[in-house]
C-alpha cells in the first residue's frame, strides 16, 4: 500500500519534470526567431540583446530549459516582458481570485449532483434520472462561452438580480460560479448514479437488505459509502480541470483571475507570463490527479491489489 | 497652474508666476516652495520617464517668495505654458517622493485602492463643489459599466459606452451628453515598407476609407472627420479639409504606384470598438484592392509595438492635445523613437524648419501661422491618416445636473456639477 | 497518474464543456437517427455555405448594423451590418472543418502511439506511456491555449493545437486494444508464420480497435468543434473578419444588451453540432457494447 502510494508520487513527480520541459519548451515552438516575433524585426540591437538574454536564447535549448527548470525549483518563473514585475508575484496576485470561483463551483456542482444523482439512483428512469440527463445534454451541448452570456442574459439583464461581470462581492461570484459548475455536476451526477446502481448490486447490499436493514439506511449509508469512492475520483479530477475551463469562463466575465491573466499575457505576448500560466495550472491538475489517486487508494483499498499502473 | 496663478509674465527666457491663495486639503496655504519641491520631484529618478520630454528645456525652478514661482529656460520654448498644467503637492511629501495624497483640488481623497478612488468635496477649496463626495470605479468590462448605469449604481460614465448601447441606454432614461472633443484619432503608416515610402500609395489609402460611413455606422455620429491634428476652435487650426471618400481616386492611386495586390498587416487594440474599425477600414482598403491583415494586441504590446517602429499600419488615438508643439514630436526627422513619437520615419525639411520655428517663436499669431504650414504639408505627404476627432460622450443619470464633458475628457467637470432634489443614498463614479 | 485501463481522462474529456458518456444509459436507434439528420443538414449546410448563403458573409453595410430578424436578414445584422445568417454558414465550414482535420490528425497521431506502446515492447510502452501522461497533465484547453499563443493566432495553427492536444485518448484507447489482441492467436499465428511487426499490426491489430476508435472519435470531433470555438472566443482563432462561431460569440457578447440574437445564434448552432454529434457517438458507443457483450 505504501509501495504503492509512492510509486503514484514518483509517476507524479516525472510527469510534474515532463510538464516543465514541455512549458520551457513553448519557447522553440513559435516559428522564427522568437525576438522577432516579440520585438519585431526593426528592434534595437540593444532591446533584441536584452531580450535574448533573458529569454535564455543565446543557451543552447537543453541549458535554457534547465535553467527555466532550476527557476521553478526556486519559485522563480522570469519577468513579464511588459510590466517587468516577476511573474510569480502574478500569479500569486491571481491566485485568489480563481480559487474562490473554483472552490464555488465545485461546492455547487456538488450541491447540485448530490441529491439529483442519488435521486436518480433511486428510481431509473424516473422524473430525477431524466432530469439529470437532460442536465447532462445541456451542459455538453452549451460550452461555457455560450452558456455565460445566455446566463447573463436571462439573470443579470432580464432580472436584474447579479452582476454581470468583474468581481466585486459574494453576488458576483455566482454566475461564472454556475456557468463552471453546470457542466460538472452533469458529469458528477451521471457518474454517481451509475456508482449507485452498481453499488445496489453487490453482494455485500444484498446480504444487508437479506438481514433486514431498512432500504432508506441501505441507500444512503451502505451504498453510498461504497459509490463515493468513484465519485470523490471523479470530482479531485474534475476540480483539477475546472483551472483550464476558468481560463474561458474568466474571459467571458472579465474574472480577474489566472485565466485571465493568460489570455491578457497571449494578447500581449508576454511569454514567461504565459507560460507561468500554463505552469502553474497544469501542475495544479497534477497534484489534483495525485489527491484523486492517493484517495481512492485510502478509500478503496481493493484498488490496492488490483495491478497498478501503467 | 492656471488654477493657481492669479498671473505670469515674461521676461525672454524667464518666467515668473504670481501663486492666488489656495489651501491644501489640510488646511495648510500652497507656497510657492511647495510648487518648486512638485517640479523638481517630477525630475528625481524614481518619477523618470513620465514627464521627461516636457521638463527638457527648463533649466531651472526656484521661489522668489512665497507667493511667485520663477522658471528659467534653455532656449525660447513656447509649448512650455501648456505644460505647466500638474498638480502640485505639499513640499515635504514631494521631496520624499512618495505618493501624496494631500492636494489642493476641489476633491480630497478618503481612500484609494487598485480599483477604487473615494473623494469627497474639499472644504478648504475657494468655491467647495455641490457634490459631496465622488466614488471613481475601474470597470473593466463595457457590458457591466452599462448595466450599471441602466440599475442606477453608476452614475456616470465617460467615453467608455460601446456606442451601439447608446440608444439602449437613452431607452431607460439616461442622459447622454455629447461634445465635440479634441481626441484624434488616426491610422499610422509605416514609411519604411517600401509601398508606404510612395505618398501616392498613401493618398490611396486615405481616400479609399469611408470616414463619413465609419462614424456614423460604428460611433452613432460621435465624431467628426478630421483632415488635420488640431481640432477646430483650436487656435492653430488650419481648416484643413478631410480627404473626400472617394475609391475611384484610390483605384488609379495604386495603379499609378504599381501598388496593386498590396499586402499590410493592420495592428490595433483588441478592445471590441477598435477591433470594429480595424475591420471596417480592412473592408474598405480590401474594395480597393489592399489586402489587410488584422492583428488585434492588448494595448501594452501595441503601444510598445507602435514605438519600436514595429508595425505597417496601426491605428491609436492622441488624447487631450493642447500645444500644437506635438508636430515637434511626431513629424521632426530627429524624433524617431525612443527620442520622439516620429514613428512612422517621415523626414520633411519643410516640416522640421516650421516646427523648430515654431517653438521658439513666442508670438501666438506668427506660430500658428507655422502650424498651419505644417498643416498644408502633411495634408499633402500624409505622413499619417487624419481619421477623426472623438466627441467626448458622458452617460450618466438624470438626476445628475451641471455635469459638462471637457474635450479633453477628463472628469473636471464634476466640480460644477450637483444632485437634482437631493444626493441619492449612495454616491457612484465613473471612468 | 492513471493508467488507461481506469477512468480515462484524455485532453478533450477533461474540458468542464465536454461530458463523454454522459448518455450512456439513452436508448439508441432514435438518436442516431437524429443526430445523423442533425449533423447532415449542418454538414449540408457547411459544403454548400458559397451557394444557399443569402449574403457574402464578409460583405459590410454600416447603414443596416445590428439589426434584428427580418426577411431581408432572416438572423438579423450584426455590429457592422453582415448578415449573420451567412457568417452563421460560413463559420459552419471553418467550425466542421477544423474540427474534422484536428479529429483526423488527432486519429492518426494517437493510433501511432498507441501501436508503438502496445505492440512495440516494454521500453516503448514506458516511454509512450509517460510522454502521454506529460500530455494528459495539461486539462481541457489549456495545451491547444499555450501553443495557439506561440504559434499565433490561424486556421491552420488551431488545427495543429488541436491535433497536439487530442491524440491521447486514442493513444491510450489503441494501446490498451493492441496489447489484449496482440495475445490472441491468430497474432501468435501470423508472428510465428514471420509477418513483419507493421504488417502484424496493420493486418491484424487495427482493424480489431477501428470500431472503439469511431466511437471516440466521434466524441473527440465533438470536443475539437467545442475546443475551436474555444480558441476563437479567446481570439487565438482565425482573425477577424473570419466568421468564425466563437468569434461571433465573443463579439455578440459585448452587445449582449442592445443585439441579443448576436450571441444566441452562433450558441445555439454549436450547441446543435454538438448535440448532433453525441448522439451519434452515443448511439455508436451502445452498439459497440452490445457487440462487445455478445
Amino acid at each position: 500500500m505504501i509501495g504503492l502510494l509512492l510509486r503514484r508520487a514518483a509517476l507524479a513527480a516525472v510527469t510534474a519534470c515532463g510538464v516543465v520541459v514541455l512549458v520551457s519548451a513553448l519557447l522553440s515552438a513559435i516559428p522564427g526567431d522568437p525576438v522577432d516575433a516579440i520585438l519585431g524585426e526593426r528592434a534595437a540591437a540593444a532591446d533584441r540583446d536584452a531580450l535574448r538574454g533573458s529569454l535564455g536564447l543565446d543557451l543552447p535549448a537543453g541549458e535554457r530549459m534547465a535553467r527555466y527548470a532550476s527557476g521553478v525549483l526556486r519559485g522563480d518563473l522570469g519577468q513579464s516582458l511588459v510590466s517587468g514585475r516577476p511573474v510569480a508575484d502574478l500569479l500569486r496576485e491571481r491566485w485568489p481570485a480563481t480559487a474562490a470561483l473554483a472552490l464555488a463551483a465545485t461546492a455547487l456542482a456538488v450541491a447540485i449532483a448530490l441529491p439529483l444523482g442519488l435521486l436518480a439512483a433511486a428510481r431509473p428512469g424516473g422524473f430525477a434520472d431524466r432530469a439529470s440527463l437532460g442536465l447532462a445534454t445541456f451542459a455538453a451541448s452549451l460550452p461555457s462561452f455560450a452558456l455565460g452570456p445566455l446566463l447573463v442574459l436571462a439573470f443579470a439583464v432580464r432580472l436584474p438580480w447579479f452582476p454581470v461581470a468583474g468581481r466585486s462581492g459574494p453576488a458576483s461570484l455566482v454566475l461564472p460560479a454556475t456557468t463552471l459548475a453546470l457542466g460538472m455536476a452533469a458529469v458528477l451526477a451521471r457518474q454517481l448514479r451509475g456508482a449507485m446502481i452498481d453499488a445496489l448490486s453487490t453482494d455485500a447490499i444484498r446480504a444487508a437488505r437479506a438481514r433486514g436493514v431498512p432500504s432508506s439506511r441501505l441507500f444512503l449509508v451502505h451504498a453510498l459509502r461504497l459509490a463515493a469512492t468513484p465519485a470523490v475520483t471523479v470530482l479531485a479530477l474534475q476540480a483539477g480541470g475546472l483551472l483550464a475551463g476558468a481560463v474561458v469562463t474568466e474571459t467571458v466575465f472579465a474574472w480577474p483571475g489566472l485565466g485571465r491573466l493568460l489570455v491578457q499575457a497571449i494578447g500581449a505576448r508576454d511569454l514567461p507570463v504565459v507560460q507561468g500560466c500554463t505552469l502553474a495550472i497544469a501542475l495544479t491538475f497534477v497534484a489534483a490527479n495525485l489527491v484523486a489517486d492517493v484517495a481512492q487508494l485510502l478509500l478503496d483499498p481493493r484498488t490496492a491489489r488490483e495491478p497498478g499502473a501503467a | 497652474m492656471p488654477d493657481l496663478a492669479s498671473n505670469w509674465t515674461v521676461d525672454g527666457l524667464e518666467w515668473r508666476f504670481r501663486l492666488r491663495p489656495a489651501r491644501f486639503h489640510d488646511g495648510s496655504p500652497v507656497r510657492a516652495a511647495d510648487v518648486v519641491a512638485t517640479w523638481r520631484s517630477l525630475a528625481s529618478p524614481s518619477m523618470r520617464g513620465l514627464r521627461q520630454a516636457e521638463l527638457e528645456p527648463i533649466a531651472s525652478v526656484d521661489a522668489l517668495d512665497d507667493e511667485t514661482v520663477r522658471f528659467v529656460l534653455r532656449e525660447p520654448h513656447a509649448p512650455f505654458l501648456s505644460t505647466t498644467t500638474i498638480g502640485i503637492v505639499k513640499r515635504a511629501c514631494a521631496e520624499d517622493g512618495r505618493e501624496c495624497e494631500v492636494g489642493n483640488g476641489p476633491f480630497r481623497i478618503v481612500s484609494q485602492d487598485a480599483d477604487t478612488v473615494v473623494l469627497a468635496a474639499a472644504t478648504t477649496a475657494d468655491a467647495p463643489p455641490a457634490l459631496p463626495g465622488v466614488v471613481l470605479r475601474a470597470s473593466p468590462d463595457g457590458a457591466s459599466r452599462a448595466l450599471g448605469l441602466a440599475r442606477g449604481t453608476i452614475d456616470l460614465v465617460q467615453n467608455a459606452v460601446e456606442p451601439e448601447l447608446l440608444p439602449w441606454l437613452e431607452r431607460r432614461g439616461l442622459v447622454v451628453d455629447s461634445r465635440p472633443g479634441s481626441t484624434f484619432q488616426y491610422l499610422g503608416l509605416n514609411l519604411e515598407v517600401p509601398a508606404l515610402h510612395d505618398p501616392r500609395v498613401r493618398r490611396a489609402i486615405a481616400a479609399a476609407i469611408d470616414v463619413p460611413a465609419i462614424v456614423a455606422g460604428l460611433l452613432a455620429g460621435h465624431a467628426r472627420p478630421a483632415g488635420e491634428l488640431l481640432p477646430p476652435g483650436h487656435w492653430a487650426h488650419a481648416a484643413t479639409p478631410a480627404q473626400a471618400y472617394d475609391p475611384a481616386l484610390a483605384r488609379r492611386l495604386l495603379d499609378e504606384a504599381g501598388a496593386r495586390g498590396l499586402r499590410l498587416q493592420y495592428k490595433t487594440t483588441n478592445v471590441d470598438l477598435r477591433r470594429r474599425v480595424a475591420e471596417a477600414i480592412a473592408f474598405d482598403l480590401a474594395a480597393v484592392g489592399i489586402d489587410v491583415e488584422i492583428r488585434p494586441l492588448e494595448w501594452g504590446a501595441l503601444y510598445g509595438d507602435v514605438r519600436r517602429g514595429n508595425f505597417e499600419l496601426f491605428s491609436l488615438a492622441w488624447v487631450g492635445i493642447s500645444d500644437p508643439d506635438l508636430y515637434f514630436g511626431w513629424l521632426h526627422s530627429s524624433m524617431r523613437p525612443p527620442r520622439g513619437n516620429n514613428r512612422g520615419g517621415y523626414a520633411s525639411a519643410a516640416v522640421d524648419r516650421l516646427t523648430t520655428e515654431a517653438r521658439r517663436e513666442t508670438d501666438r499669431g506668427s506660430r500658428a501661422g507655422r502650424y498651419r504650414a505644417v498643416a498644408d504639408e502633411v495634408a499633402r505627404d500624409l505622413p499619417f491618416v487624419p481619421l477623426w476627432w472623438s466627441d467626448v460622450v458622458a452617460v450618466h443619470s438624470p438626476r445628475l445636473a451641471g455635469f459638462a464633458p471637457s474635450p479633453t475628457g477628463d472628469l473636471r467637470g464634476l466640480a460644477a456639477a450637483r444632485w437634482q432634489g437631493g444626493a441619492p443614498p449612495r454616491d457612484g463614479g465613473g471612468s | 497518474m492513471r493508467s488507461a485501463d481506469e477512468v480515462a481522462t484524455p485532453g478533450f474529456d477533461a474540458l468542464p464543456e465536454d461530458h463523454r458518456g454522459a448518455f450512456g444509459s439513452a436508448s439508441g436507434s432514435g438518436r442516431l437517427a437524429a443526430g445523423s439528420a442533425l449533423l447532415a443538414l449542418l454538414a449540408v449546410a457547411a459544403l454548400l455555405a458559397p451557394w444557399i448563403a443569402p449574403a457574402d458573409p464578409l460583405a459590410q453595410d454600416l447603414r443596416s448594423t445590428l439589426q434584428g430578424p427580418s426577411g431581408a436578414h432572416l438572423l438579423g445584422t450584426d455590429a457592422l451590418g453582415r448578415d449573420v445568417l451567412s457568417r452563421l454558414l460560413w463559420g459552419a465550414r471553418l467550425s466542421l472543418g477544423i474540427g474534422a482535420l484536428a479529429t483526423a490528425a488527432s486519429l492518426a497521431i494517437g493510433t501511432a502511439v498507441g501501436l508503438f506502446a502496445g505492440y512495440g515492447g516494454a521500453v516503448a510502452d514506458e516511454v509512450a506511456g509517460r510522454v502521454t501522461d506529460v500530455f494528459l497533465a495539461f486539462p481541457g484547453l489549456l495545451l491547444a491555449i499555450a501553443l495557439a499563443a506561440v504559434l499565433g493566432p490561424s486556421a491552420r495553427n488551431v488545427v495543429v493545437a488541436l491535433s497536439l492536444m487530442g491524440w491521447t485518448t486514442y493513444a491510450r484507447l489503441v494501446r490498451a486494444e493492441v496489447r489484449a489482441k496482440a495475445a490472441q492467436e491468430s497474432v501468435r499465428a501470423a508472428e510465428a508464420l514471420g509477418a513483419r511487426p507493421l504488417r502484424v499490426a496493420t493486418r491484424h491489430l487495427l482493424p480489431s480497435v477501428a470500431r472503439s476508435l469511431a466511437v471516440q472519435g466521434a466524441f473527440g470531433a465533438s470536443g475539437a468543434i467545442v475546443a475551436e470555438a474555444s480558441l476563437s472566443f479567446l481570439g487565438l482563432g482565425p482573425p477577424p473578419p473570419a466568421p468564425s462561431w466563437g468569434s461571433m460569440l465573443a463579439e455578440g457578447r459585448a452587445l449582449l444588451l442592445a443585439a441579443p440574437h448576436l450571441a444566441i445564434a452562433p450558441a445555439v448552432a454549436l450547441a446543435a453540432t454538438v448535440l448532433s454529434i453525441q448522439w451519434i457517438a452515443d448511439a455508436l458507443a451502445s452498439r459497440t457494447t452490445r457487440a462487445t457483450a455478445r
